[in-house]
């Protein structure tokens, strides 16, 4: 090593103390805390004291003691959890059943997934239930009147008002995602187990209840969990069908304690904090489910060539069922929504309801107070919301796949930041309001507090796309451009940022859409002047005309499928050229 | 030049912590071709990528040319980017959103360097992938691609050039091929490069000197002859190919020495004394017509296989004992036949055991 200590040292450059990693994990410890941690906690200020937000608190016992000393909240929680179970139950039955037809038999219903990812981006959930109101209402539904003057029936024979209507509307709304879900379990596991099973001379039957069904046990006691929080968090349901059958669940509760003349927010703050208990322990349990789920097979990264099970004579009988059921999720409300937008009033189809048919509606529509600038903010705010999460999602995604310092503070952001997965919006809207009435920050009453309530309800989604794509990114084509002689802002910048476009994108959008159908937090943060699209159909709901509301969102409809297309366009043309 | 001086690096494994590089030395004579050759594990990945500052040793110091790029005593490490260094990977990793034309010009945009268009079409061109300059680099081939990368490697001049085992995704007959052109590539540049390979063959065709590595350690340096003809190791021995290792007890002699081994009593030109272990090529066990002399020995043929121009033997004393193995051009033998072998004493050398 002589020759070493010989030649003449270069004036040393001094290692940074801190590396510029460390500054963007701290940033985003910051930003995602902030997001998250203190909409939650001021909900424990708010249930501790009996006095409005911004003014002098004074701490009690007597808000808890108030809220949960009725009868009335614990029978909304006990319709809440059976209302929640009913409609888990269902969706993943049927949402199991159809991602085992797509990926494990011959059916033909292969073909239609696209349309289950499709359905809930065209149908989101207000319009959905307000396709089924429009159907089985007892007085004006589609399928009521048709029953009344074509075969005379005077009784309503399908009441979408009461328990089951609830659930029925419930299950359809969480299907496509349920779907979605269970796909990649079906998609990972390998078919040599069940081929096994067979070859040891077990029947279909027998391999389907000692091997398939315990393998998948864990992801689908997961989802279970997953779906049971997502329905207990839902509003749309219990406010347009639960209320007016007087069918009080949990979540309307929250809603009516905060609309109350004034505004009770103590309470509300009181029953959301129950709520996060209850979600945690969910979460808690979900964990528990699927933590050793590394002790099932169907976690492994390999992708199978799956063999195909044939349906032989089932098979019509197979798309049959798949084709009602996406007539069900999609079909029919389009459907029934479009016709009420042509139509002055509620009726069934007819030779003599088709002279009536008129364009009215929209010019009504358009007219009405706020629509069009309803729509104007949600497109803003759901851009706006897709951009911030994508940013940051993706950041979070590129430190938890490619830094090596600070791993525990990465981990903490990534927990951080899927959290929001299993917290219902409502939650975020409650908080959210309460601490910016508290907070010297004037944006409650402006868009800014409806961005972040975005930014951070759909976050988990911006992570859980970004970091999907960018572990697809093999590390040495960063690797290569630093030793190309690139600084980190150009790896980011000329590699990861042109090879990540599609993904981050898919990000975006997903945000966007998911935003643009967001009613539960945006329902406790809108004023005049802010109203976004979702929570506009509610109140249409509330004191409008059916027909006229028809029309509105028959209108946006429009608008948001020509985006999507557009999208998918813009899309295809940032796609990396192979 | 590359100069790397007690550079060590652990990895967390589980609860334990396992030495990746257990204090390693060296040094590349500049414009050579420096190997580091060993089995999956070895390191030597590791310590490529230190040497490129993709990974940080936990001590020691490594230079490149006459800047120090890292010391752990005096808190220096310089990020990859301002090493100068040039790289090909494993997966080549061309970046499948540019040109060939914008992947190998990239790193003279980026380090600014002058005269980008006439520098990367001459890198293109030393290649000879000047005609696909426009071509997306996800549409070209295993071997292309590697080019590609080669070119990119090179097109800075850098002070160094790294090679992470580049030709382990070409098929045999590719491998081969790029094997040829890289050392005729090498001889045009004459680049300091660092190479990192599982395959001996590649190592002794392209080599200056060849680092045999195990468990984080230098188990022999020397030069592609030197290791293949005189390696000190049992290690060296068998990593770079089909040694037959017999032990023994030693007597030294005026002439060489004789070891008593499973094998019968063999006689070796050099000299050494008490337990030692043998080796020698199946090349240089040869079949003879009859037994006459010392190191003759008359077998039984346990089993052979048809390599194409050689024919290897695995033989074995009657009685038992040892398997040797046997290279040679000899027609199919009948199983269980008898022949006789003889090793010549030129050929056997005596090794030490690695310190470990």
């Amino acid at each position: 090593m002589a020759t070493l200590d010989a030649v003449a040292i270069a004036p040393p450059r001094r290692a940074l103390r801190v590396p510029p990693g460390a500054w963007l994990v701290a940033l985003l410890v910051v930003a995602v805390g902030w997001l998250i941690v203190p909409p939650l906690a001021i909900l424990v200020y708010g249930s501790a004291t009996d006095t409005p937000p911004a003014v002098a608190p004074h701490f009690t016992l007597d808000t808890l003691r108030y809220a949960f000393g009725r009868p009335r909240i614990w029978n909304a929680l006990a319709n809440s959890a059976l209302y929640a179970a009913a409609t888990a139950t269902l969706v993943l039955g049927i949402g199991g059943f159809l991602a085992w037809l797509v990926e494990r038999t011959d059916s033909s219903v292969r073909r239609l997934t696209d349309l289950f990812t499709l359905a809930p981006i065209l149908m989101p959930s207000v319009l959905l239930i307000s396709g089924w109101i429009l159907l089985l209402g007892p007085k004006s539904g589609m399928v009521n009147l048709i029953a009344r003057d074509w075969f005379g029936r005077t009784d309503p024979v399908l009441d979408i008002y009461s328990f089951w209507g609830m659930v029925w509307v419930g299950t359809l709304q969480e299907l496509p995602l349920a779907f979605l879900w269970l796909w990649p379990a079906f998609r990972a596991m390998n078919p040599d187990l069940e081929e096994a099973g067979r070859a040891a001379g077990a029947s279909f039957g027998t391999v389907m209840r000692r091997i398939t069904l315990p393998i998948l046990r864990p992801t689908i006691l997961g989802a279970w969990i997953i779906f049971f929080i997502y329905s207990l968090g839902a509003l749309s349901v219990p406010l347009l069908i639960g209320l007016p059958a007087k069918i009080f669940l949990y979540s309307t509760e929250i809603y009516l304690a905060y609309r109350r003349v004034p505004s009770d927010l103590n309470i509300a703050s009181a029953y959301s904090i129950l709520f996060l208990l209850v979600t945690f322990i969910s979460i808690w349990a979900y964990r528990r489910a699927t933590a050793d789920s590394t002790r099932f097979v169907t976690v492994t990264g390999k992708a199978y060539r799956p063999r195909l099970i044939q349906l032989g004579r089932w098979q019509i009988l197979v798309t049959a069922l798949a084709v009602v059921l996406l007539l069900l999720i999609a079909g029919l409300p389009l459907f029934v929504l479009v016709w009420n937008a042509f139509l002055p009033y509620p009726q069934a189809p007819s030779i003599a309801s088709i002279k009536l048919l008129t364009t009215r509606n929209f010019a009504a529509a358009l007219d009405y107070g706020p629509a069009i600038r309803a729509v104007g903010n949600s497109v803003m705010l759901g851009l706006a919301a897709g951009v911030v999460s994508t940013v940051l999602g993706g950041l979070i995604a590129w430190c938890a796949l490619r830094l090596t310092i600070a791993r525990r503070w990465i981990a903490l952001v990534d927990q951080l930041a899927t959290a929001p997965l299993a917290i219902p919006g409502m939650i975020f809207g409650v908080g959210l309001a309460w601490l910016y009435l508290v907070l010297p920050v004037p944006i409650y009453g402006s868009l800014w507090i409806l961005l972040l309530a975005y930014v951070a309800i759909h976050l988990p989604f911006a992570v859980r796309i970004c970091s999907s794509g960018l572990t697809q990114l093999h590390p040495e084509l960063e690797e290569a451009g630093a030793v190309a002689g690139a600084g980190w802002f150009a790896r980011l910048w000329r590699i990861v940022l042109r090879l990540a476009a599609p993904t981050l994108m898919a990000s975006l959008l997903y945000v966007a859409l998911r935003s643009f159908r967001e009613y539960a937090a945006s329902i406790f943060l809108t004023a005049p002047g802010t109203e976004v699209f979702a929570v506009l159909v509610l109140d249409m709901w509330e004191g409008g005309n059916s027909n006229i509301l028809s029309a509105y969102v028959t209108m946006v409809m429009a608008l948001i499928s020509v985006g999507a297309l557009v999208a998918s366009w813009l899309g295809r043309r940032l796609g990396v050229q192979a | 030049m590359i100069g790397v001086r007690d550079v060590a690096k652990r990895f967390a494994a589980g609860q334990e912590r396992v030495h990746a590089l257990a204090g390693i030395g060296f040094e590349v004579e500049s414009h050579s071709f420096f190997t580091l050759l060993g089995p999956s594990g070895c390191g030597k990945s590791t310590l490529l990528r230190c040497v490129a500052g993709l990974e940080t040793p936990d001590r020691g110091e490594i230079r490149i040319g006459n800047r120090q790029v890292f010391s752990s005593d005096a808190g220096i490490n310089l990020a990859p980017n301002r090493r100068r260094i040039g790289m090909v990977f494993q997966s080549y990793a061309i970046w499948p959103h540019m040109t060939v034309y914008q992947n190998v010009a990239f790193p003279l945009e980026v380090q600014r360097e002058p005269d980008v268009r006439a520098r990367t079409l001459r890198a293109l061109d030393l290649v000879g992938l000047g005609a696909l300059a426009d071509r997306y680099a996800s549409r070209l081939s295993g071997g292309q691609q590697q080019r590609v990368a080669f070119a990119r490697a090179i097109v800075a001049e850098p002070e160094v050039l790294l090679l992470d085992e580049p030709l382990s995704n070409l098929d045999a007959a590719l491998r081969e091929q790029m094997c040829a052109e890289l050392r005729k590539l090498h001889e045009r540049v004459r680049l300091t490069t660092l190479y990192v390979t599982h395959d001996q063959s590649e190592a002794l065709s392209l080599s200056d000197r060849i680092a045999v590595m195990r468990d984080g350690r230098f188990v022999e340096v020397g030069t592609p002859e030197t290791l293949w003809k005189h390696p000190r190791t049992v290690f060296a021995a068998q990593f770079l190919g089909g040694a037959n290792i017999l032990t023994g007890e030693a007597h030294a002699q005026s002439v060489g020495s004789t070891v008593r081994t499973g094998f019968g009593v063999l006689q070796t030109a050099r000299t050494a004394s008490g337990p030692v272990s043998l080796f020698v090529r199946p090349e240089h066990v040869t079949l003879v017509d009859r037994a006459d002399g010392p190191n003759h020995f008359v077998c039984r043929v346990v089993s052979q296989r048809f390599l194409g121009d050689l024919r290897h033997v695995e033989l074995q004393l009657p009685d038992g004992g040892p398997v040797l193995g046997c290279r040679t051009r000899t027609g199919a033998l009948a199983p269980d036949s008898a022949v006789t072998a003889f090793i010549d004493p030129a050929h056997l050398e005596v090794l030490q055991e690695e310190a470990r």
